[in-house]
């Protein structure tokens, strides 16, 4: 059940000084998602995006991975998840896309410069874009194709806790998937419970009884974000949902009250295409800071603000609302969104965060220079 | 005239060019001694014609031109200088690097071998076109050291854009003199060498003036967020003579943090400071430009409050501008918002800013602008050009002065004629009606009621009436009434609707009108009692199909002897045809038959009418047709077609009772279907009843 206060946020000039980030270009690649890991286990991370990863420290130098399935101005790639399926010792990735419709782990040719072999994990039909949780708890996450069938599946792994090269895969709703998904513990249980558009589930206390999870009609989130975010906003002890408008207007966050009541507020009402965010402490402050920014051309430029600058920000969040900061802001081009499936750690060990923004605009490395 | 003395020189002219032009075209080539010679000592025309020729030979002519450079004979060395610098541009090009190499080399040289100043030059000029990445440069970064030639190797280097080059400014820079380190900073800066970072801070910190406010601006490209700090206390503390350069230098740090990325808070805050801090107003109007050109809604406010403050009145231009450049949908409801506190005369610059947006979420803000003078209200309203400003316009020329009441209603012709193009018929239709209510000439109603006519909204019923009387509305052409009588059923007014379709019923004549009257629908009643007032024949009797190929032409077999007979069956059991009552569906009492090919099918009806009278038999069918009335063969169109009101138009004599109609509908292949209506000679649906 929804409460609707639309409690406008009055912006004003940021009360910490903005982090300050220094962008760089990342090859030439218009992949939407991206991670960063040690490809070939030099000891430098590298970039990885969809086709191609970029060799740190400088990211200069590009290397096949394979040929991604293209569909007018997207590619079937909407995730780069590192995890070594195959226990090799090498980070593979895991991905899938809209168009092919499946989830795909990609073996790494251990560090090689020759090109990756894809593996397909499962048919799952449209996926939004791939989602990694620890459903269960044992420190490995899950993978969660986003769609409708909910499905998630976990890597087999031996007593060693080393992948085998295959996936389990639960079915735990036939409905309800794609946008507005989302993981966390809402009801205070501990246990990561899942959300969806229409509603959230709670987890129960063995998650592989699909049967056992319990769904809470609670709201209507429409075309949210992926993810979802679950945070506890005003500190009230019950964690909030942050939801961006993945290709409308708005973003927002829902304050958990009581008997199932949700309050929405709003942070922004006139930026639009919100389609990823994530949480991460920006500014050392030993607070999460909201992470998000435009997903250029979500749907070739038909969405509502379709055609409106886009931007990289990140949010201060406190208990009265959320601060923005804005790394870019512009004319793609000029200015970087954050695709679909952004990377953020700390890259050149500094000891600030940098983010990696894929996108159709172009894959950019914003580099933290701290304040 | 005298056309000797006018035409001689020419005619001599073109004799020259003649004789040079077959000399060649003869076979009888210069060879490229006698082209070098040309240029020393030929006339313009053959010294012009070697110019044309000599780059055919490549680059070997070079090291004979080069000398030739250096002749006090002006017009030889411009020759010289001028072919040599065509094979220059000739060999500066991807794949003739060797040739390019060798010319460089050879202009270096001779750069090497002298000490005349005016040789130097003449050879600075020609080596940047020329001059390859690693290229030995010595000869040319020598001259940096020497007063009377280091501007002209400077922008020798400059040009020429080489990492040696490079090098060589920055090998130059620690202990220049204050003006030529100012101009190496800004050559560095222009050759983009981010290797000379380091020598340009240290003039940053520890040089003159103008040498630091050459270093900020040198420096201002990087982007570098470390730079904010030391560049605006520069523009604090730096002399008179050079604070332009020194604030200057801030806002382009600032347009490239924006531009590098990742800083545009930074950004923004930079503006903002040198909005505050600086009193130049060139400088003050570069930041809120910076603001418009990069900001979002946030940098309104720092905008706004420049701009009232500023009691110069320089800045209510750039701060417009900036407004305007702002691309952010947020601007328009902060923009709405801080319209509401501004003095009138900000408001009367806003409003402008609003109309050009031509955004319709200022609506409301026009619609309470009543403190704004009505000329200022017109003008933007005029640019603002959206429907919702008709309304306004119509009540400004209703309150206002005449003169402003001519400038309202060309407005209101301006935005009729602009939505008309833009294909809003439902805006021009309000548009032309608000003008014909403001109207003060007959001219203007005139053109107004044409509007009115041609693009019909139902709010405009009421006026048509009103200025025609009932009985003018009768005279208005169909597709007016047609129209009206749509957008009145569309707003529900259905009363005024079917009044305006009972006066159409009555009129249609002629096929369009009817066409028109079925897209609207029966004014009330069935579809069929709608096809029946149109003059459909509706209740046919229909036996079909019979085989197409080799069929008689003369409605055998169902017209014998001139006569139908619906009792008889043709064929035998499954197979056989009999004569089925069919009624026609739908307001064209369209008749479809199952589809199948090479087949026909008979249609047969007794139409009764009360007098003796020509009339007019309508068929529209797919595909052939052929008809008789009362046994006699009338019309024949074996044609492949898709069904269309009307296609055959028949004329037929009907007498007074009963008269058979038999139509015979040929199908070839696709779509198999007919109509058929009667009207009188002249078009209007003929009154019968069917048997």
């Amino acid at each position: 059940m929804i409460a609707t206060t639309l409690l406008a946020m009055a912006f004003c000039a940021a009360a910490e000084p903005t982090v300050l980030f220094e962008r760089t270009k990342i090859g030439d690649t218009t992949y939407e998602a991206a991670s960063v890991f040690d490809v070939d286990k030099d000891g430098q991370v590298d970039i990885v995006s969809g086709g191609y990863w970029h060799a740190g420290p400088d990211f200069k130098t590009s290397h096949k991975i394979c040929d991604v399935m293209e569909a007018d101005d997207y590619y079937d790639d909407f995730s780069d998840y590192p995890m070594d399926v195959n226990g090799d010792g090498y980070m593979d990735i895991v991905t899938g896309g809209w168009f092919g419709g499946t989830v795909y782990w990609r073996e790494n040719p251990k560090g090689q410069l020759v090109e990756w072999t894809t593996h397909e994990v499962a048919k799952t039909g449209n996926i939004e874009r791939c989602s990694f949780y620890d459903i269960d708890g044992d420190g490995y996450v899950e993978v969660f194709a986003t769609t409708s069938p909910v499905h998630f599946f976990r890597l087999v792994r031996d007593e060693n806790s080393v992948g085998q090269g295959r996936f389990e895969q639960y079915t735990i709703t036939e409905g309800g998937g794609g946008h507005g998904f989302g993981c966390g513990d809402l009801n205070g249980d501990g246990r990561p419970d899942l959300i969806f558009s229409g509603g959230w589930m709670e987890a129960p206390e063995n998650p592989y009884d699909v049967s056992a999870w319990k769904w809470h009609p609670e709201f209507n989130l429409s075309t949210a974000s992926v993810p979802v975010l679950v945070h506890d906003v005003n500190k009230d002890g019950k964690n909030d949902i942050i939801v961006g408008g993945a290709h409308v207007y708005g973003l927002w966050w829902f304050e958990q009250g009581d008997d199932g009541t949700w309050t929405q507020h709003v942070i922004e009402e006139f930026r639009s295409q919100y389609h990823e965010m994530q949480l991460a402490d920006i500014d050392n402050d030993g607070e999460l800071e909201l992470v998000t920014g435009k997903r250029y051309r979500a749907h070739r430029g038909h969405d509502p603000g379709g055609h409106d600058p886009i931007g990289t920000y990140y949010y201060d969040i406190s208990p009265d609302g959320f601060t923005r900061h804005t790394l870019d802001y512009g004319p793609a081009g000029r200015a970087s969104g954050i695709g679909i499936y952004c990377w953020i750690t700390d890259i050149d060990g500094n000891g600030w965060l940098d983010i990696v923004a894929p996108g159709k605009e172009g894959m950019y490395l914003f580099t933290s220079l701290g304040r | 005239m005298n056309y000797k003395r006018f035409y001689g020189p020419l005619v001599a002219t073109l004799a020259i060019t003649l004789s040079a032009s077959i000399c060649v075209a003869e076979g009888a080539k210069p060879t490229l001694d006698d082209l070098l010679q040309q240029v020393r000592s030929g006339s313009e025309i053959e010294r012009s014609l070697a110019r044309q020729l000599i780059p055919r030979y490549g680059i070997d002519p070079v090291h004979n031109l080069i000398p030739l450079l250096f002749l006090e004979d002006s017009s030889v060395s411009s020759a010289a200088n001028k072919i040599i610098l065509d094979i220059a541009n000739d060999v500066s090009v991807p794949g003739r690097e060797a040739e390019r190499d060798v010319v460089a080399q050879q202009l270096l040289d001779a750069l090497a071998a002298t000490d005349v100043q005016k040789q130097q030059f003449i050879l600075l000029r020609i080596l940047p076109v020329v001059l390859p990445e690693g290229a030995d440069i010595q000869a040319i970064s020598a001259l940096l050291y020497r007063d009377n030639t280091k501007e002209r190797a400077r922008r020798a280097i400059q040009e020429s854009n080489t990492a040696e080059g490079r090098a060589a400014l920055r090998g130059a820079l620690p202990d220049a003199d204050e003006a030529f380190a100012c101009a190496l900073m800004d050559a560095l800066n222009k050759t983009q060498d981010d290797e000379a970072t380091p020598l340009i801070l240290a003039k940053l910190h520890r040089g003159t003036d103008a040498e630091k406010a050459a270093a900020a601006l040198a420096l201002a490209r990087t982007g570098d967020a470390t730079l904010v700090e030391p560049f605006v206390a520069l523009a604090n503390s730096i002399d008179i003579n050079h604070q332009f350069q020194a604030e200057d230098a801030v806002l382009r740090l600032a347009d490239a943090l924006v531009r590098t990325g990742g800083k545009w808070d930074a950004s923004m805050a930079l503006y903002r400071t040198m909005l505050a801090q600086s009193v130049n107003p060139v400088i003050q109007g570069g930041a809120l430009a910076g603001l418009g050109r990069f900001g979002d809604e946030s940098v309104l406010d720092t905008i706004m409050s420049t701009w009232t403050n500023d009691a110069s009145g320089l800045l209510e231009g750039p701060a417009v501008a900036a407004i305007e450049a702002i691309n952010d949908p947020a601007m328009a409801p902060r923009l709405s918002e801080v319209y509401a506190g501004q003095p009138v005369a900000v408001k009367e610059k806003l409003l402008g800013i609003m109309a050009r947006t031509q955004d319709p979420r200022f609506v409301p803000v026009f619609q309470s602008a009543t403190d704004i003078a009505p000329a200022i209200q017109i003008d933007a309203l005029t640019q603002y050009r959206l429907p919702e400003c008709v309304p306004l316009l119509e009540g400004l020329a209703a309150t206002s002065g005449p003169e402003d009441k001519t400038a309202a209603i060309a407005a209101i012709t301006t935005m009729a004629t602009a939505f008309r193009d833009q294909g809003d018929h439902a805006g021009a239709g309000r548009a032309y009606l608000s003008l014909y209510r403001t109207a003060d000439n007959d001219e203007t109603r005139n053109t107004a009621m044409e509007g009115i006519k041609a693009f019909p909204v139902p709010e405009a019923f009421d006026q048509l009436k009103q200025a025609l009387g009932d009985d003018g509305l009768l005279e208005l052409q169909p597709s007016v009434l047609t129209g009206m009588a749509r957008v009145l059923a569309e707003a529900g007014r259905t009363d005024e609707s079917n009044e305006l379709k009972t006066i159409l019923m009555s009129r249609a004549n002629d096929t369009a009108s009817v066409q028109q009257l079925l897209q609207m629908g029966p004014v009330s009643g069935s579809n069929e009692d709608f096809a029946r007032q149109l003059g459909f024949v509706n209740q046919w009797h229909i036996a079909q199909p019979f085989a197409l190929k080799d069929a008689p032409t003369d409605g055998s077999p169902v017209l014998v002897d001139g006569v139908v007979d619906l009792s008889v069956t043709f064929g035998e059991g499954d197979g056989a045809v009999r004569w089925i009552p069919t009624p026609g569906a739908g307001a064209m009492a369209l008749v479809n038959f199952p589809l199948q090919d090479q087949v026909r099918a008979f249609a047969y009806v007794t139409v009764h009418v009360a007098e003796a009278q020509e009339a007019t038999l309508r068929i529209g069918s797919d595909d052939g047709v052929r008809a008789w009335v009362n046994g006699v063969k009338v019309h024949e169109n074996d044609i492949d077609r898709g069904t269309a009101l009307d296609s055959d138009l028949v004329p037929i004599s009907l007498k007074a009772g009963d008269n058979a109609l038999l139509l015979e509908i040929i199908q070839h292949a696709g779509g198999w279907n007919f109509c058929a209506r009667l009207t009188t000679p002249d078009g209007f649906p003929l009154q019968f009843e069917q048997k």
